[in-house]
């Protein structure tokens, strides 16, 4: 029945953002022509996955609830938290098609692991935000965390905190084992909000 | 059985609104329409019925059951069709029509054919292409693709031209009589009701007014049309 309901969600999602997606997954083939070894290919996939995280999510659930169809959602024969999960489902069919069809491309698993943990942790934070409040900036939320990596945070670490530089270099060097737990914080968070939503529409 | 029974239904909001006590009762087959100003509690009473919000004392039966208990069975045999409905302007009608047949086990494609060419809805445009009318004419045949016992709409002919609405109140009247589809018609415009409503409950800040069949209102009132009875009631409340 979830089965069921999913695929008919993420059916009826990409008819409507069919453009956005293709526009957003072409974007990502530009850093993987230009090379991601470079600071500025890099740079590029981080900022289109960013990009793509906050977009999915604001489209799969803020826009819904904003123009009005959640309620349309809510009416049908469907319970609130399956509908949540189905819109999860959605969201990650779009993030996981933008990361993968040209990270393909990357020949590195290593790599592609962490972009594609990056991009469900992001998607799903951006999301869930939706999904817990109706405030416009609750998709931001993640993203001031994630300013805290692109900051050069280094330098200050040094100048502030110099022992935290030791921290900083060990969260690097283990970085698939970070990217294999924001992969699990996801799976919580979703289970977190879509249980909020859940009882929010008992009420 | 009935289709739907209320018992004492209360629903309060933060002591500003109370709509109910209400006691209804609707039959299979049976046209109710609900009649009342701004803010009387129509849209409440509706949404109740369906399970989007919960009573605060008092029940509710709609098709044996408790709504906000068994949301999901409710609905997979009745059709709700919400003011202003909102619908995917990005799909065309035939998408969004077999987005919404998905979720029910008994969608009839033969019969949402046959109604888009009854109602001269083009289902391969877009949505946001379509006229305001047209548009509630497709949700309508979104809440009646499953052949629902029970119909609950809420203000569904506002804003239409007269054309369109009488399409509209000729299909109901049909599927009410043909099918004993059960519908609970809420309405501004008592010119709807007139026509089509067996009973009508009139409601005013949440408090009934009358609540009769429209012929024994017409012949206690001695006023053909709703609108005059529901004024003359409504004086008769204030003054005695």
């Amino acid at each position: 029945m979830l089965l069921r309901l999913a695929i008919n969600v993420i059916r009826k999602d990409w008819f409507e953002h069919k453009k956005l997606i293709l526009f957003i997954t072409g974007g990502m083939f530009l850093p993987m022509i230009s090379g991601v070894q470079t600071d500025l290919g890099r740079g590029m996939v981080a900022g289109i996955l960013m990009g793509a995280s906050y977009s999915y999510g604001h489209f799969c659930f803020y826009a819904e609830r904003q123009r009005g169809t959640l309620q349309l959602l809510l009416s049908l024969p469907v319970r609130p938290m399956d509908l949540a999960l189905a819109k999860y489902a959605s969201l990650y069919s779009m993030a996981l098609f933008t990361a993968n069809v040209p990270g393909v491309f990357l020949r590195d698993l290593r790599l592609l692991f962490i972009l594609n943990a990056f991009v469900v942790f992001l998607a799903t934070a951006s999301m869930a935000g939706t999904v817990i409040s109706e405030k416009p900036w609750a998709p931001m939320i993640p993203f001031w965390f994630v300013l805290i990596f692109v900051m050069p945070i280094q330098n200050v670490l040094k100048k502030y905190y110099p022992n935290g530089v030791g921290v900083y270099a060990f969260l690097g060097a283990h970085i698939v084992t970070i990217a294999a737990i924001a992969v699990i914080l996801a799976v919580v968070l979703v289970y977190v909000s879509s249980l909020h939503f859940k009882s929010r529409c008992a009420q | 059985m009935q289709t739907i029974q209320t018992v004492r239904l209360t629903k309060r909001f933060d002591k500003v609104f109370q709509l109910g006590p209400l006691d209804l009762r609707l039959a299979p087959g049976e046209i109710l329409g609900v009649m009342g100003p701004n803010g009387a509690g129509k849209t409440t009473l509706l949404r109740l019925l369906w399970g989007l919000i919960r009573p605060d004392s008092g029940e509710i039966y709609v098709l044996g059951m408790q709504p906000y208990a068994h949301p999901v069975n409710v609905r997979l045999h009745a059709g709700y069709l919400s003011e202003n409905p909102q619908l995917y302007s990005a799909l065309t009608g035939k998408e969004f029509l077999r987005f919404i047949g998905e979720f029910y086990d008994c969608w009839d494609n033969l019969r949402i054919e046959s109604l888009l060419k009854q109602f001269d809805v083009d289902p391969d445009r877009k949505i946001e292409t379509l006229s305001k009318g047209n548009r509630i004419k497709l949700a309508l045949i979104s809440a009646v693709g499953h052949r629902p016992n029970l119909l609950l709409l809420d203000e569904p002919t506002a804003g239409l031209d007269p054309l369109m609405r009488l399409d509209i109140l000729d299909f109901l009247r049909q599927i009410s009589r043909e099918e004993q589809t059960s519908i609970i018609l809420s309405s501004h415009i008592s010119d709807d009701l007139d026509q089509i409503a067996d009973s009508v409950l009139m409601l005013a800040t949440g408090k009934v007014v009358e609540y009769a069949s429209a012929s024994s209102l017409i012949h206690k009132f001695g006023q053909q049309r709703m609108e005059k009875i529901f004024v003359t009631a409504i004086s008769n409340q204030r003054h005695p």
